[in-house]
């Protein structure tokens, strides 16, 4: 008796109930992130082989070095930032260790400038390979070279990360001459120092991953750009279209609740079926919906699905590749799926944010004389904030994961345009590929990435929330 | 409420109001009306430029062949047990789990949560590899997870049982012996499974299979159920719906002698009505839509797919045979729309009260 009333006593009765839905969280959603590290760490294909250590890795993200130094760089990009907006006071008084801080990030990305200017220069100058150091140099950094393509990328991209370098390390030393109140050092400590580790943050990544496009798995790489594309893009479209659906939502109108039905409708229809009638629908022959519009305004029919040419291209006639190009007209067919089907569901919840904003404020916004347009940047965006920082952060993780509607958008292309592939595409097909101990290590390099993107989120908007997300 | 704010006067801006909604509500039909257009002309009228309108209007012989084609019945009842199944089993337990976090507190409450809050950031492209392993049965034996689903099965039927004998006892307002009925009850559906696997042998051997699977998941129901039924967000749902309630109510029921079960099932629930079809339709929906796991597990020769993994062969196969595709999107659609025109007044209203806290 004394067991059963202790195993359903006040304290263990909430384990009881939370009992199975934690234990079905830990089974099927926490332990898999720790088998995933398990398996990344083994040749597993398809049944578990030999320890490999952090092979795959290596793999993917090309050398130790660039790899290491993409999430440092990271992980620095948000330090700066978060340094950068510090209140001029708040760390004034470790400001010594502030500085010397800084000046050890500076020289530890500078090192790594000075080591990536020397491989662009050898990949330049062929006669420098003459002597012997740098040849042994040469061999020891590019025994993963996959021929004439990347030299050439080598050189391109060199050229290109050098001159945002330089740009970046002018512009930096322009605003310090300029505009730093010398002598009020301390204060702006933070600013100039946050401003440092940006400046220097920005070119170490764009050199890491420069290095990396190089030695590692491109195509990985490459899915890696898209999803990128594809997440920024969608979230950002879809929250300020849904901020404009709530604001025509807002005020009770005739007939609202069809809008409401209608405009809400696409976040619930399965995106399968969705996503095979968008693909009719933007089919490249003549027949499909929008080149039938588009051949009614006098337009000549156009790929969409299959097109594979950057934005950049498309729109300016500049032949940029990978992350200058902007995403493949593909890509941005799929974005609009993405955007269409998630634009209602961000526009209910800014609804409820915009209503909960108390009405007396805007009436004595209009009594001081204020314009809509200043009651709306001064009142409803701060207040609406933590909600958009929710959507934001959701739409994100969503997006990172957004398979369904790509894959089947992807597979009517005939699986040709592979700027369609996303990161969790990329995983599928190494998975049904055979190669676990790879999708694995695929997987839990995404889930670092999301965990980076999240913690950026929460630190860059954590001082301008007034709420307890 | 019929007060003066509550009636409609006409303003200059809501012609802007109009004509913002009235492009967005037209954006989001236009693919639906379109759908249904091609699903009713013929595959010549499909692929020519000029057509807008079919002639005569094919749609029920459309959707036959997309139906007789793409093997759709046997999809269209995999789909049924599966979302069936992963739709009660969440609901149930993430209603109990959202409670627990909501309105008891234990050890070990925060770190749980956090726990959760970290789990809503996963994303699929993580776990599909492990989660693939271990239901291959590479990591851990299959027995584990057999035993696992028995567990749940008989938790669910429980408690199933233990709800609908409080309901019956509420409203008929009689004391009953809520306890030893719901174990007799658990007791008896066992029993009437064992009988009718004994008598249909056929009817055994698929229930053996599907309930203790000797080696591996692959080709199983299970596979398709069980991984969903534990859902971060279906609890955080839940638990912002609870939340809500006042504490007067269980210090009301505390003095009346009620435990959290009895409390749960006799005021909660009935108070969350909406919270419950909300997430009802949203595991409907998710498990509905469920793609890349179905395509993965069901590998053998005759494949359990559910209707969405039917789309895809009926798409592969009939490339461009616009109209049949058209009606097979058109029959995995329906029923979602259906459920969701059931339930949107709630839908909307309480997903916006969960997403602004």
């Amino acid at each position: 008796m004394t067991l059963i009333s202790r195993l359903f006593s006040k304290g263990t009765i909430g384990w009881w109930f939370a009992g199975p839905g934690l234990l079905m969280l830990i089974m099927w959603q926490i332990a898999p992130i720790l088998i995933a590290g398990f398996m990344s760490v083994h040749r597993w294909k398809p049944i578990r082989d030999r320890f490999l250590g952090l092979e795959h890795y290596a793999d993917l993200l090309g050398e130790w070095g660039p790899g290491v130094m993409f999430f440092t760089c990271l992980a620095l990009l948000i330090g700066g930032v978060w340094l950068f907006n510090q209140p001029a006071r708040a760390l004034t008084e470790g400001f010594r260790r502030n500085l010397l801080g800084g000046l050890l990030l500076i020289a530890a990305a500078g090192s790594l400038w000075a080591r990536n200017f020397l491989v662009d220069a050898i990949a330049r100058f062929p006669e420098l390979t003459e002597k012997r150091e740098i040849r042994d140099f040469k061999r020891a950094t590019f025994e993963n070279w996959r021929g004439e393509e990347s030299e050439q990328l080598l050189l391109v991209g060199g050229a290109a990360h050098q001159f945002l370098l330089h740009a970046g390390l002018l512009v930096a030393l322009a605003g310090l001459i300029l505009f730093l109140p010398w002598k009020r050092l301390t204060r702006w400590v933070n600013r100039v120092v946050g401003l440092a580790v940006l400046v220097l943050a920005c070119s170490a990544l764009a050199l890491a991953w420069h290095r990396m496009i190089i030695a590692g798995n491109e195509d990985f790489l490459a899915s890696l750009i898209s999803t990128l594309f594809y997440s920024v893009g969608v979230v950002f479209i879809q929250i300020s279209l849904g901020l404009i659906i709530a604001f025509g939502l807002y005020r009770r109108l005739r007939g609202d609740g069809l809008f409401r039905y209608l405009i809400f409708l696409p976040y619930i229809t399965p995106a399968v079926a969705m996503a095979t009638v968008f693909s009719v629908i933007f089919r490249e022959r003549s027949s499909g919906l929008i080149n039938r519009i588009l051949g009614q305004l006098g337009i000549s029919p156009m790929q969409w699905l299959t097109n594979e040419t950057p934005i950049m291209q498309a729109l300016f006639g500049l032949e940029w590749v990978g992350l200058a190009g902007g995403p493949t007209i593909g890509l941005i067919t799929v974005m609009m799926f993405g955007i269409w089907s998630y634009t209602g569901y961000n526009a209910v919840i800014l609804l409820a944010g915009l209503t909960a904003v108390p009405k007396d404020l805007y009436e004595a916004a209009e009594i001081d004389g204020a314009s809509r347009w200043q009651s709306f940047t001064r009142i409803t965006f701060p207040l609406l904030s933590p909600v958009i920082f929710f959507l934001a952060l959701t739409g994100l993780i969503g997006t990172f994961q957004a398979f369904n509607h790509t894959f089947v958008m992807f597979e009517q292309t005939g699986g040709r345009n592979e700027s369609l592939i996303v990161a969790s595409i990329f995983v599928f097909q190494e998975l049904r590929s055979g190669d676990f101990g790879e999708a694995a290590a695929m997987g839990v390099l995404l889930f670092f990435l999301i965990l980076l993107i999240t913690a950026a989120q929460f630190i860059l908007a954590g001082r301008r929330l007034n709420s307890d997300l | 409420m019929a007060n003066n704010e509550d009636a409609y006067r006409f303003e200059a801006g809501d012609l802007l109001r109009y004509a913002i909604l009235g492009l967005a509500g037209f954006l989001s039909l236009v693919p639906f009306v379109y759908m249904l257009l091609l699903s009713g002309m013929s595959q010549y009228e499909a692929i020519n430029a000029s057509t807008w309108w079919p002639e005569t209007f094919l749609i029920f012989e459309n959707l036959e062949t997309a139906w007789a084609y793409g093997r759709f019945w046997l999809y269209a009842i995999n789909t049924v047990v599966v979302t069936l199944f992963s739709t009660l089993g969440q609901v149930v337990f993430c209603a109990l789990a959202g409670y627990a976090f909501a309105a008891i507190s234990f050890r070990g409450k925060r770190l749980s949560f956090l726990l959760l809050l970290i789990t809503l950031m996963v994303p699929e492209a993580v776990l599909i590899t492990p989660t693939f392993t271990v239901i291959k049965g590479q990591i851990f034996g299959i027995s584990v997870l057999n035993i696992m689903t028995l567990m749940l099965i008989a938790t669910a039927v429980t408690l199933l049982l233990y709800a609908l004998l409080s309901v019956v006892a509420t409203l008929t307002a009689r004391q009953i012996l809520i306890w030893p009925l719901t174990f007799a009850g658990l007791l008896a559906f066992m029993g009437m499974l064992t009988i009718a696997g004994v008598v249909n042998a056929d009817f055994g051997t698929v229930l053996a299979d599907e309930l203790w699977p000797p080696k591996t998941l692959l080709n199983t129901y299970q596979v398709m159920i069980l991984p969903i039924i534990g859902n971060a967000y279906s609890i955080f749902l839940f638990r912002q719906f609870f939340i809500q309630l006042p504490d007067e109510l269980w210090q009301a029921a505390k003095l009346d002698g009620a435990n959290h079960l009895q409390y749960f099932v006799r005021v909660v629930v009935p108070l969350s009505v909406p919270a419950f079809s909300t997430i009802g339709v949203l595991a409907f929906i998710w498990s509905w839509n469920s793609y890349a796991w179905p395509i993965l597990t069901q590998t053998g020769a005759d494949p359990n797919y559910t209707l969405s993994v039917g789309l895809r062969e009926l798409s592969n196969d009939y490339i461009s045979h616009i109209p049949a595709q058209m009606a097979g999107a058109l029959i995995v659609v329906l029923p979602v729309l259906i459920a969701y025109s059931i339930a949107v007044r709630q839908f909307t209203d309480s997903l916006a009260r969960v997403g602004i806290k």
